[in-house]
């Protein structure tokens, strides 16, 4: 065979897909169907593993995680780089802390550090940290807006969590991702609610501390995402890292202890040092306060004595004021009676002129007096002789009259001296003494003239003295005469000197009352000016005052600041004492550190996505064959008939002369060229749009880059060969069956394909009953057993896809319901700061909507078993207690018997999981690693989260510690009849007065967390989108070549029942009839197929914190179906136009 | 008034692209109730465009069409396909049997779409299929396919009916059964008979022939001396 007739055939085959490019599009579509599903499925898991392992690798993930409870230091991180196949090393600072936000939001999140070579942060939006306290945020913790926002460490975190940050207050200035949180998963912590709302990246200097928490090792490796090679280099080099760790945290500890000894010791020095230097700073101060003090009395003394002062001043000046006046008044007064005393001068000088007149008239009497008074006084004194002549005379004789006396005396003392001595007889002392006695009596008689003569003497000289008395008088009165002309005189002249003293004396005053007044002058001036003075002076006084206020208080706040500095002071010390102590009870506890070398497998993000594109997987390794069966069927039915169609032609080429292998190469160029152009679409196609869209779905989750392209070669052949094989393949079978007949055969019509009775016809009572129409199809359904089966495996492709769609949403889409709808069927969660008391119950019992409340222990533990260790909530309450807000039943709606002591209720995802059944013992761990066992008495029905459920009792023989009440779970007070909606308050409403109670510290209302998760499903209608597209075009391709190769096949048939006159309608009944009940049947099936297909795909897809209620809902079913027939419908619809278009001229025309 | 059928001035252009193609130019015809008329002409003549404007199957360019002094020319698509339904009865060629049918059933296919059927297994058994009513087309010869598909023309109870060749695709003795039974069909039950055929010898069965030649009346005769079927040769 020439060159020339591979043209011509080259020629019939361009005519031929020109001619039938229906027919040609559909094993183009389905091919391109089939394989671009194949591809793009298959490509997917791959494709998401390049593109997280790009983002791993660019951001440097790490592949051991070193952690050890002394940390690590910046020497041990270089020692850890130097080891082999390290290609990176670096510390790292983590610690998990409660915020606040400025809009009152809080919760916890861990704060990292910055790292510059592993697990570096993703700037989203806004900037890096530049400063200390500034910080990047977990971009699914906060959104654009709240860049420049302050997150506020809590006050209510310990002080020990707030010693490793240097600030309190951190501002936003940056949006990160990290590829330590691939997924929307952000862990569990000890502190607040238990959950981390994100992450916050801080400069090494945002921390304070020492040393690192975590070391992030990277080895020089470049092994895929969850390779055996990558498990195999970590097992490989895990035990290594656990002796470099062990060696390198001994090291570390050594250093530590050595350290802190020093630096405990260095700190009391430092206390010490501190201590006497604030004591001494303080007693300085306390020093100054004390002479201020003073200086305070003193200047309040010095204003009091300056306020006296000011207030004698004005007294003075008042006085002066007065006396001035007074002044003035005596002035006045001095003036009169100088005037007066003037005049009195006068008077006296005019007296004092009479008087000389008198004296010297005197002077003259007193002249002539003077001698008189002498001539008497001479005739006196002759008088006064005579006297005194006569006096001697008398004298002498008495004189003489005594001596005779004592003559006398001396005698008679002699006679009785003579009668004593007896010498002397009495008579003759009688005798003696009669002369005696005679003797004296004359001397008596002599002294009787004597005393006579003196009495005349004393006369005379009486009269001369009275004599002499008058002289005497007139002497003196002459005397006195003189005397008071002397005194005249002298009296004169005193008025003269004492007139001349007076004129002075009044000029004197004249010259002082001149002089007072100008003093008086004077004194005003003084005055006006001791006025001023005192103004001034008591405005100083006022100044003065008020600064000795100032002083006072300044005084005060010196006094308040001392006692502060010294209460500061106290504490201070105190505290250091006591962190001293702490050090160094700490430094006796300091144990040989623990060691943890942690490998990929311990981040959450790591392992989920390995669960999570492992469900791609599945998928991709169920739905392909499916395509791929139905791309060969509709290949073989479709070429069939184009074989069929073409036997005449085949015939003639082969009678002229043209090789098998000539006519066979049209068709399978046909076909092949069909199958290339669909598979190499499809291919770039799937392989571009599969991951896009699915990736784009799992950036719900997931946080990465952009997905990468991945062309496989791999799948491309294989896509390529199973291609061909479904065209070329089918085609060469067929042509193959037409080729082993002679040409004379082939160009003989085909015997139309005979009618047969079907099975049905055999019941004859329902055959019976059918119209006659209905038995017209049902014949022509079981003609043609390969389309048949196509026709059915197709619809039922479609309807089972559907089903899946429909049902991976409703299995997940109603978990959040059934789980707060059925099973935790309380209204309000709520967590407490401390164990509820009574006071709380209190309180709950008057707000206003709470219908009923229990108390119960929520805690997060390890649930530990040999085939892994899974995080669980453990919840202690008592039965009566939890009855109302707690529904424990199976999944097959058996109540399940709450807990006795002893026993645990377990969900049905972990006993699942980890192969737990009644009877069984479990173990759960603490986060102080004290394990636990119970006894496993039920497994529950549960779709969020795991939760263990045991008895108070149980909690309690279990860790021997009462169990701490700090959640709550609440209902509301419902109205009645109506389940849904709460009477009086609503749900938020009680939420937010429940927040304001102090010893609240989250609130959590059911309704929002199904909603919440109810948004997050709105992401699976994306999928079930996908997956109606992908049924859609299954069964327009399917329905559409089926339908036109029945259509083409039977033109004359409906030629001639057009020509019989049925109308339009009828036309089309009578041929989709046959369409519609092959897509009732493919339907029935495909609910079947689907409902398997459903259970498998949701085996297949595993979400770490939730398991799914695999169900499908009786709705979906119907939604299923309605899609199917609605596509049905569709090709019927358009193949209607085509049933249209053939003349019923096709009905004269002859059998080919 | 006017003849049962009727053709007047009827024209008929094909347009395929720029090529137009007169299949028929100025065709005039009647043909009276109850005839057996033959429309004979050489391939390509244009009875075959005849037959199937008067069969409601195609429309026509200008003129008339009446069929019992209905104007058929001026149905619209829907009208045609109720003039087929009631007024006309098809024999074709290859019988055009639906081959998922019995005989019987392919029969009361035509039938139960009809207001005035006759019943199908009277017909069936009127064309002598009575013992072959319950096989499938396939079971059956080429004449027994022809009088089932006379049958399921008849049983429309058609005003006219239209058979095109319909013994093109059958031997000699079986044509003539065929023929026999559509001539007896038009003298026994009153039916108007149009076949349309290249044969010239069945002229001699007609009433009335009509010849078609380059798309016009070449000539219409009645017949007047009508020769039995049994008597035609060919």
């Amino acid at each position: 065979m020439g060159k020339k007739g591979m043209e011509g055939i080259r020629k019939t085959t361009f005519r031929e897909i020109k001619s039938s490019f229906g027919r040609f599009m559909a094993i183009f579509g389905i091919i391109a169907l089939g394989v671009g599903f194949f591809a793009g499925l298959k490509v997917t898991k791959p494709a998401m593993l390049s593109t997280v392992r790009g983002y791993l690798s660019d951001h440097g993930f790490y592949d051991f995680r070193l952690v050890s409870t002394l940390g690590f230091t910046r020497e041990n991180v270089d020692a850890f780089r130097t080891a082999g196949d390290v290609e990176a090393a670096e510390g790292s600072v983590s610690f998990d802390v409660l915020y606040n936000l400025e809009d009152g939001s809080q919760g916890v999140v861990k704060a990292l550090t910055v790292t510059e070579e592993l697990n570096t942060m993703k700037l989203v939006s806004g900037r890096m940290p530049r400063e200390e306290n500034e910080c990047v945020v977990d971009s699914a913790m906060l959104g654009k807006s709240d860049i420049g926002a302050v997150i506020f460490l809590s006050e209510d975190n310990d002080g020990e969590t707030l010693e490793h940050f240097s600030c309190r207050e951190y501002t936003v200035v940056g949006l990160v991702q990290s590829p330590l949180y691939l997924q929307y998963e952000r862990g569990n912590t000890t502190l607040g609610t238990g959950r981390l709302s994100g992450f916050i990246g801080l400069l090494p200097e945002g921390f304070d501390t020492d040393y690192f928490t975590d070391v992030y090792v990277r080895f020089r490796q470049d092994y895929g995402l969850y390779s055996e090679e990558y498990e195999a280099l970590t097992q490989e080099k895990e035990g290594i890292w656990e002796k470099l760790a062990r060696r390198e945290a001994l090291a570390r500890y050594e250093e530590l202890l050595e350290d802190t000894g020093e630096e405990i010791a260095q700190g009391r020095g430092e206390l010490e040092e501190k201590r006497t230097q604030g004591e001494g700073e303080l007693a300085d101060a306390a020093r100054e306060l004390e002479e201020a003090q003073a200086q305070l009395e003193e200047g309040e003394r010095q204003l009091a004595e300056a306020r006296r002062e000011l207030e004698e001043g004005e007294q003075t000046i008042r006085e002066n004021e007065k006396e001035i006046a007074d002044a003035k008044v005596v002035i006045r007064e001095k003036e009169a009676e100088l005037n007066q005393g003037e005049a009195t001068l006068k008077e006296k000088e005019k007296e004092l002129a009479d008087a000389r007149k008198l004296v010297d008239s005197n002077e003259v009497t007193l002249r002539s007096g003077e001698r008189q008074l002498a001539d008497g006084k001479a005739e006196l004194r002759s008088k006064k002789e005579s006297v005194e002549t006569m006096r001697t005379l008398v004298n002498e004789g008495k004189v003489q009259i005594d001596i005779q006396a004592q003559e006398l005396a001396r005698q008679k003392a002699q006679l009785q001296a003579k009668v004593d001595a007896g010498e002397i007889s009495e008579e003759a002392l009688n005798v003696a003494l009669a002369l005696i006695e005679s003797g004296e009596q004359t001397l008596e008689g002599y002294r009787q003239r004597l005393a006579e003569t003196e009495a005349q003497l004393a006369e005379g000289e009486q009269q001369l003295e009275a004599a002499w008395q008058q002289v005497a008088e007139s002497e003196q009165q002459l005397n006195n005469g003189w005397l008071a002309l002397a005194d005249a005189k002298q009296q004169l002249s005193d008025g003269q000197i004492a007139l001349a003293e007076g004129k002075q004396e009044i000029a004197d005053g004249r010259r002082a009352i001149e002089e007072a007044r100008d003093e008086l002058e004077e004194g005003e001036q003084a005055l006006a000016e001791g006025k001023l003075e005192l103004e001034e002076g008591r405005s100083t006084l006022e100044e003065k005052e008020a600064e000795f206020e100032k002083g006072k208080q300044e005084y005060e706040e010196g006094r308040k600041a001392y006692e502060d500095a010294r209460k500061e002071f106290d504490t201070g010390i105190a505290q250091g004492e006591e962190e001293l102590a702490d050090a160094e009870s700490a430094l006796a506890e300091l144990g040989e550190p623990e060691v943890y070398v942690l490998g990929r497998d311990t981040n959450i993000g790591y392992v989920c996505f390995e669960n999570d594109s492992n469900i791609i997987e599945g998928i991709a390794n169920i739905f392909p064959v499916f395509f791929f069966l139905v791309a060969a069927l509709v290949c073989i039915t479709t070429m069939n008939r184009m074989v069929e169609e073409q036997r005449t032609q085949i015939g003639v080429l082969k009678a002229l002369g043209y090789g098998e292998g000539a006519i066979m190469s049209k068709y399978m160029a046909y076909s092949g060229l069909a199958a290339l152009s669909g598979c190499v679409f499809g291919f770039f196609a799937g392989t571009w749009a599969f991951p896009k869209i699915i990736w784009f779905c799992y950036g719900i989750m997931y946080r990465a880059d952009a997905i990468v392209y991945v062309f496989d070669w791999k799948m491309a052949l294989i896509s390529l060969a199973v291609s061909l094989l479904c065209s070329i393949g089918t085609t060469w079978l067929s042509v193959r069956a037409e080729l082993n007949q002679v040409a004379a055969a082939l160009m003989r019509p085909k015997a139309p394909r005979a009618g047969k009775r079907v099975l049905l016809e055999r019941i004859s009572f329902v055959w019976k009953r059918l119209g006659f129409l209905r038995k017209v199809s049902l014949r022509n359904i079981f003609r043609y057993k390969k389309r048949l089966f196509m026709m059915v495996l197709g619809i039922s492709g479609c309807t089972a896809l559907l089903v899946t769609g429909f049902g991976i949403k409703d299995s997940i889409a109603d978990v959040a319901s059934r789980q707060f709808r059925e099973i935790q069927t309380y209204d309000i969660g709520i967590s407490l700061k401390e164990a509820a008391d009574g006071e709380f119950a209190e309180e709950l019992e008057g707000m206003e909507g709470v219908a009923e409340y229990t108390f119960a222990m929520e805690k997060n533990m390890d649930f530990v078993s040999e085939e892994g260790v899974k995080s669980i909530y453990l919840v202690a309450g008592t039965k009566e207690g939890m009855a109302p807000f707690l529904n424990l039943h199976t999944t097959k709606d058996e109540q399940v018997q709450y807990p006795g002591t002893g026993e645990a209720v377990i969900t049905n995802r972990l006993a699942e999981d980890y192969n737990v059944r009644i009877g069984d013992i479990i173990t759960l761990r603490d986060e102080d690693l004290e394990t636990f066992q119970v006894k496993v008495s039920g497994i529950y029905e549960n779709y969020i989260y795991n939760y263990v459920h045991i008895s108070e009792d149980t909690w309690q023989d279990m860790s021997g510690e009462e169990p701490e009440r700090k959640t709550v779970y609440l209902n509301m007070k419902v109205r009645e009849g109506e389940e849904s909606s709460p009477a009086g308050v609503s749900a938020h409403e009680l939420s937010a007065e429940l927040m304001k109670l102090k010893q609240v510290s989250n609130v959590t209302v059911n309704a929002d967390f199904m909603e919440r998760i109810g948004n997050m499903m709105a992401s699976l209608d994306i999928i079930v989108v996908v997956v109606i597209v992908c049924a859609a075009g299954l069964a327009f391709i399917v329905l559409y070549n089926l339908t036109n190769i029945n259509i083409t096949e039977r033109v004359r048939e409906i030629a001639t029942i057009k020509v019989l006159g049925f109308y339009r309608r009828e036309t089309a009944a009578y041929v989709f009839r046959e369409n519609i009940m092959l897509a009732l049947m493919g339907m029935a099936l495909g609910m079947v197929l689907g409902h398997f297909l459903h259970i498998f795909v949701m085996s297949e897809i595993k979400v770490d914190l939730m398991s799914f209620d695999i169900r499908v809902k009786p709705m979906s079913f119907v939604y299923s179906g309605l899609l199917t027939l609605g596509f049905a419908w569709c090709v019927n619809k358009a193949m209607e136009g085509k049933l249209e278009k053939i003349s019923m001229t096709e009905s004269l025309k002859s059998v080919d | 008034m006017s003849a049962y059928v009727s053709f007047e001035n009827v024209s008929k252009i094909y347009r395929t692209g720029e090529v137009e193609i007169q299949a028929l130019h100025e065709v005039n015809f009647q043909i009276e109730k109850g005839e057996f008329c033959v429309i004979v002409g050489a391939s390509g003549a244009g009875k075959t465009t005849i037959l199937n404007i008067l069969g409601g199957m195609d429309t026509l360019t200008n003129g008339k069409v009446f069929l019992d002094g209905e104007e058929v020319s001026s149905f619209q698509k829907k009208q045609l396909t109720t003039y087929r339904r009631y007024d006309v009865g098809f024999v074709f060629q290859f019988y055009n049997l639906v081959q998922n049918l019995t005989a019987l059933e392919n029969v009361e296919l035509a039938a139960q779409i009809c207001k005035n059927p006759l019943d199908a297994a009277t017909v069936l058994e009127e064309v002598g299929l009575r013992d072959r009513a319950g096989n499938f087309p396939a079971q059956l010869s080429g004449g027994e396919q022809q009088r089932v598909a006379i049958a399921r023309a008849l049983a429309k109870n058609p005003k006219i009916l239209l058979c095109d060749e319909p013994t093109g695709a059958l031997d000699y003795n079986t044509g003539k059964a065929v023929l026999k039974l559509l001539q007896s069909s038009c003298r026994d039950m009153g039916k108007t008979v149009i076949v349309i055929t290249h044969n010239q010898a069945l002229t001699a069965m007609a009433d009335r022939i009509i010849t078609v030649k380059s798309g016009t009346i070449a000539s219409m005769v009645l017949n007047k001396n009508i020769v039995d079927v049994a008597d035609i040769e060919w």
